[in-house]
């Protein structure tokens, strides 16, 4: 507590202004709320498509397409940990640990590019093209997904960058959370992909 | 004499988004204009690039109701123009005209409601704007190059399908600021109950875009790979319409239509000269007409699912939706009937714009019956008619409320009950012949053999598009006028407005917890007082 001695003709400071809720973690919310719904759509109509080619009796995947489970799998794990990772810079700040915020968050982007990288790999062994329906469509969900991967670990690096400039702490952590809660919506997304094309094929 | 205090916490000193947007705008001519964050430039921008959308739409719709004058052959067009023609005319009658005005006024208008210094995120929504300029730009290009739905060129298809994802994403953006800024950036007491119907009306509206837009997003992308890599699994530049189809028929339709209610609640208890009446109930019938509203879930109606236009959960909304539009009529109702009416342009246009809302849904309940057979008729054009045509007429109604507040006097109000009559007469008979015809079987999108009436139907359908083109003209006129007149008095409320954009200074107000939302203005006023 600071004390300080005032007279009639010191003014005190003004007051605070009222306490706003979280604007940047409402924005993020509703923007993933348009994200998802892009990728509720492409989903349903890969579903409805295989749906349709399962019951005519053909083959839903073109010869010579494999889909391996593992490879998504070590995308889904990782990406699962990253989730975990995001949560503890959400701890961390709360706590105003900073050293550990920054590793937190660098470690969330690590974990994000290997993703990127795995999938890329996962792109050469799979067999698709883009040249048929199926890959088609497994290129635009994925593709759109990366690019949903991506722009989080530019969405983390810049409130990392903003944490170091001083601009987030355990007072005010809502540009860490907002960060942190579009990650694990990516997340999320990737395991409704997963489930979908890794897993049921 | 001397005391000990304990200092309060001190303001933080960082600038706000807005101080810095509105520092930075600081320049003036074109570097200003580029520049500028705030609000009310950044929605001027907006309704001024959609009016002039709104003129090249009107025009098409001109030549294709010209063209269907004498439905059996084509006359002006080709068959494969008259089909890009109209496809255009769709386009931008929602992407590049409804969609965006209601933009423009939302984001003059609700920061001020809400007792926001700015909209949310100021930069994004002017990255919003510009985003829509050139996308919409190149949207209208691609028509011109052969490009589009029905377009011959791939390039020109692909070009379109870019450009509408674009206009889409910036219309996602504006969406997000707009919505948060009346969720997150409410003056202090300004509870959601107590918001005004205008800004909650946004709220709703803009959540029900973000969400489907984002699916409509999510669709563009794979019809753009399928095209630009020529493989046409998703049909060729013949099936884009169809595969757009959702956006501009019921139920997505109605949700371009969700502001109209909004305004209509602001408007009358002004020319009731009353308090609104049942605020609540009508919160819960614009919150009912949005959610009802949402049409994402039939994206594949036209293509992989033809069959769900007869399942009962499309039938159900179809004729559920009419509900909370009736409810909202009994709240406007009702406000009338215990106030003491008076008439000007604003009450008019509010209540023709309402009951065009009214014919459509009822249209779009009767289009549900499956045994009519009127899906992909005449009649979706009748149902998009009326709610564009209850956009239209509250935007322009709009403009003529809220105009004071741009040019510190209003528009001239003779001008404006002439205004909103034609428009009231235009948009009725330019749409309802379109549901006669299609109760005919007129299929949409084509011309050919029509069976008797029709054409003169079609007669009635374009000379209320002439009425309806006479009332923008007007308008046009008025708002020219108003702009050329300099005038030394200040009127900045005209109308003695209820809600807090009428205030002096709507950021200063706190609403108390026992002051009703709509007294907001007074007790900003008993505060400076």
């Amino acid at each position: 507590m600071t004390l300080v001695i005032a007279d009639d003709s010191i003014g005190l400071p003004p007051p605070p202004p009222p306490a706003r809720p979280r604007v940047l973690l409402i924005g993020t919310g509703f923007a993933l709320a348009g994200i998802v719904l892009a990728f509720a759509g492409l989903i349903g109509l890969y579903l409805g498509r295989r749906a349709a080619a399962l019951e005519a009796n053909r083959p839903w995947l073109p010869k010579g397409v494999t889909i391996d489970l593992t490879p998504g799998n070590v995308a889904m794990v990782g990406l699962a940990i990253s989730a975990v990772v995001v949560q503890w810079a959400v701890y961390s700040i709360s706590n105003d640990d900073r050293p550990r915020t920054y590793l937190a968050l660098g470690l969330t982007v690590l974990l994000g590019g290997a993703y990127i990288n795995g999938m890329a790999f996962n792109y050469t062994q799979m067999g698709i093209t883009v040249h048929d329906p199926v890959g088609l469509l497994i290129f635009a969900i994925t593709g759109m997904h990366l690019a949903m991967a991506g722009a989080g670990m530019i969405f983390l690096g810049l409130m990392a960058f903003r944490a170091l400039g001083g601009q987030y702490s355990g007072r005010d952590r809502e540009g860490i959370v907002a960060a942190a809660m579009y990650w694990d919506v990516t997340v999320l997304v990737f395991a409704a992909i997963w489930f979908t094309i890794f897993v049921t094929k | 004499m001397a005391m000990t205090e304990t200092r309060p916490e001190a303001a933080p000193e960082r600038a706000t988004p807005h101080d810095r947007a509105v520092d930075e705008s600081a320049a003036g001519g074109l570097a200003g204009i580029l520049g500028t964050g705030r609000h009310g430039a950044i929605g001027r921008l907006w309704i001024g690039t959609s009016l002039v959308f709104l003129v090249l739409t009107g025009v098409l719709g001109g030549i294709l109701g010209a063209e269907r004058l004498k439905p059996d052959t084509y006359n002006i067009l080709n068959q494969d123009n008259y089909a890009q023609a109209l496809s255009l005319h769709g386009v931008g009658a929602v992407f590049l005209f409804a969609v965006p005005i209601l933009i423009g006024l939302a984001t003059i208008v609700v920061p001020s409601q809400v007792g926001a210094e700015s909209v949310a995120f100021p930069r994004a929504a002017a990255a919003a704007f510009w985003t829509y300029l050139i996308g919409g730009g190149m949207v209208v290009v691609s028509y011109l190059i052969n490009g589009g739905p029905f377009g011959g060129n791939d390039k020109g298809v692909d070009l379109f399908l870019a450009s509408l994802g674009m206009v889409v994403v910036a219309l996602v953006l504006a969406s997000v600021c707009l919505a948060t800024t009346v969720l997150g950036l409410r003056t202090t007491g300004m509870s959601l109950a107590r918001v005004p119907l205008f800004a909650w009306s946004v709220l709703t509206a803009a959540t029900i875009w973000i969400a489907s837009f984002g699916l409509l997003f999510g669709l563009l992308v794979l019809l753009y790979v399928d095209h630009r890599y020529r493989l046409f699994a998703f049909g060729s530049s013949n099936d884009i319409d169809r595969w757009l189809r959702w956006t501009m028929t019921p139920p997505q339709v109605f949700a371009y239509a969700i502001p109209v209610l909004g305004f209509a609640g602001d408007v009358v208890p002004v020319f009731g000269r009353t308090r609104a009446r049942r605020h609540g109930l009508a919160l819960a019938a614009i919150g009912a007409f949005a959610g009802l509203s949402f049409g994402a879930w039939t994206y594949l109606g036209n293509n992989d699912n033809p069959r769900l236009y007869q399942q009962f959960l499309f039938v159900a909304s179809a004729f559920a939706i009419v509900l909370p539009v009736l409810l909202f009529l009994a709240f406007f109702a009702g406000t009338l009937m215990h106030g003491r009416p008076r008439v000007g342009s604003p009450l008019l246009f509010a209540t023709a714009a309402v009951l065009m809302v009214l014919a459509g849904v009822i249209t779009g309940a009767i289009r549900s019956v499956h045994s009519l057979a009127l899906i992909d008729t005449t009649t979706d054009a009748s149902i998009s008619h009326y709610v564009l045509g209850a956009v239209a007429i509250t935007a322009i109604g709009a403009i003529h409320y809220w105009w004071p507040q741009v040019l510190t006097r209003p528009l001239k109000e003779a001008l404006g009950l002439v205004t909103a009559l034609l428009l009231l007469v235009g948009v009725l008979a330019l749409a309802l012949p379109d549901l006669i015809s299609g109760l005919l079987y007129e299929r949409r999108g084509s011309l050919g053999a029509v069976r008797g009436g029709v054409e003169a139907l079609n007669a009635v359908s374009f000379v209320g598009g002439i009425l309806v083109a006479l009332a923008v003209v007007i308008f046009i006129v008025n708002l020219a006028a108003s702009l050329a007149t300099r005038s030394d008095e200040d009127i900045t409320d005209p109308w003695d407005g209820q809600t807090l954009e009428w205030a002096a200074d709507p950021v200063a107000v706190t609403i108390g917890s026992a002051t009703p939302v709509l007294d907001a203005k007074e007790a900003s006023e008993g505060a400076m007082a």
